[in-house]
């Protein structure tokens, strides 16, 4: 891992977090769909991360986001759980390739559909998980799952287009 | 026994998931007060500061809809106001009658065009028929006077301001003389059509003591505003002896170059009082 990955790392984390702090927070649709767009900075880490550096990177955002959203922890949960499990996900989606060919997270690197399975996944995930810790229970199972439902279709299209973009915005 | 720690090593990623839970679960606990307290909630004064910034921005945003609803609350509590006034006339022996007492009504209406120093003023709101907004109705703003309604539509209506030549209203000294000795020094306040921020005040009977710095107020012989609405001070006033008229001069409390909100003022009784005025057959 040299100097410019962990710049880059740093960087997507107080741009997303910002985001997710100041607009996507205040962003809540029909009051079931919510957009946690903070994931990116997990999801888009260099799939040659160690699986410890992540879960550290992982923890950080978390505990900021918490910060604001008054919640000690939750985020923080969330997103470790994350970060454990996309190791498992690109083993999964990309059996065929080794460490030695590394796959790039990307577009261009995995293809539109396969690069927008591996979002909603783990978009999935994050979320089942997040609102149902949130719940404290399964009492709510209907509308937490509307809640799910909606968010991460949100969440998804959002990770996606703001990827896309800022990929655009590097390479010009 | 190097096996083992090879074991520990191999999973060792397990273990920090496990541990970074652990830490996530213990300040997600109810019990674990002190963490919740002292770092983990927006007091934080970095979060705090942080979230004081992007509350600003949602204020600043919402003006317009904030603005909107103190413009309705005022002519809430405009309207409250002149039916307590009414009824409590300080007048001994007269009981207003409820009906009367509360005749005047408020709407609030956006100023969408305006002109000040034209010859003929005019003055352009978004409230029209649909919201009872009639031709004749008066218009005042939370600094005073405005004017009258001239025409109305279904959507806007178009009000003949202070600053017209044909624009009158009724008007009435106040003052602490004229209190004592329960006179009234009433007269018609009209512009002149040269400097926007003064009307004159021609009428007034010359022995009245009025002097200058006087409030000038909308009088309670007038069926279109409610009494005693700020019309302006007196700035300057001069009387030749030969004159049975006071040259009053009033500098007008409203400022036309920047009304935003404005209140058009129903009299739920103007017509039967025009009727008994008219109609009543006596020459």
């Amino acid at each position: 891992m040299n100097t410019q990955t962990i710049l880059k790392i740093a960087a997507s984390i107080i741009i997303y977090t910002l985001l997710q702090v100041f607009i996507l927070r205040n962003l809540v649709f029909f009051d079931v769909a919510f957009c946690f767009v903070y994931i990116s900075v997990i999801l888009f880490l260099p799939s040659t991360t160690p699986t410890s550096t992540a879960l550290l990177i992982a923890f950080v955002t978390g505990i900021l986001v918490d910060m604001f959203y008054n919640t000690a922890g939750l985020h923080a949960s969330a997103a470790v759980m994350i970060a454990f499990i996309r190791g498992f996900i690109l083993k999964v989606l990309f059996p065929s390739r080794g460490l030695e060919n590394e796959i790039v997270i990307s577009v261009e690197g995995m293809g539109v559909e396969r690069f927008i399975r591996y979002i909603v996944i783990l978009t999935f995930i994050h979320h089942t998980y997040l609102f149902f810790l949130e719940a404290g229970t399964f009492n709510f199972f209907l509308n937490t799952s509307l809640k799910i439902l909606a968010s991460v279709m949100f969440s998804s299209i959002v990770i996606f287009l703001l990827h896309v973009y800022l990929k655009s915005l590097r390479n010009s | 026994m190097s096996q083992l720690l090879g074991i520990l090593y191999k999973s060792r990623h397990f273990f920090l998931f496990l541990a970074l839970q652990i830490i996530c679960f213990y300040l997600m606990s109810k019990n674990n007060v002190y963490w919740d307290v002292s770092f983990f909630n927006t007091t934080n004064s970095v979060v705090a500061r942080s979230l004081e910034v992007s509350q600003k921005t949602n204020e600043f945003v919402n003006l317009g809809k904030v603005n909107d609803q103190l413009a309705r609350e005022n002519s809430r509590l405009r309207k409250q106001l002149t039916d307590m006034q009414e009824m409590t006339s300080g007048i001994p022996g007269y009981k207003p009658d409820s009906l009367m007492a509360q005749r005047f009504d408020y709407t609030v209406a956006k100023v969408v065009g305006s002109t000040h120093n034209l010859t003929d003023n005019f003055i352009t709101i978004d409230k029209g028929t649909d919201d009872g907004v009639r031709a004749g109705m008066g218009v005042i703003s939370p600094q005073g006077v405005v004017g009258q309604v001239a025409y109305a539509n279904k959507k806007y209506s178009r009000i003949y301001s202070v600053l017209h030549s044909r624009q009158m209203v009724s008007a009435e000294v106040l003052n602490a003389k004229l209190r004592e000795n329960s006179t009234v020094a009433l007269g018609i306040a009209k512009w002149d059509g040269t400097n926007p921020h003064y009307v004159r005040l021609n009428t007034v009977d010359r022995f009245k003591p009025v002097a200058k710095g006087d409030s000038v107020v909308t009088s309670l012989q007038n069926p279109i505003f409610p009494p005693h609405v700020m019309i302006g001070k007196i700035s300057e006033v001069s009387n030749t002896t030969s004159e049975a008229f006071h040259n009053i001069s009033v500098r007008l409390s409203t400022d036309f170059s920047s009304l935003i909100y404005v209140y058009v003022v129903k009299n739920k009784l103007i017509e039967s009082q025009q009727e008994a005025e008219t109609n009543s057959g006596i020459k």
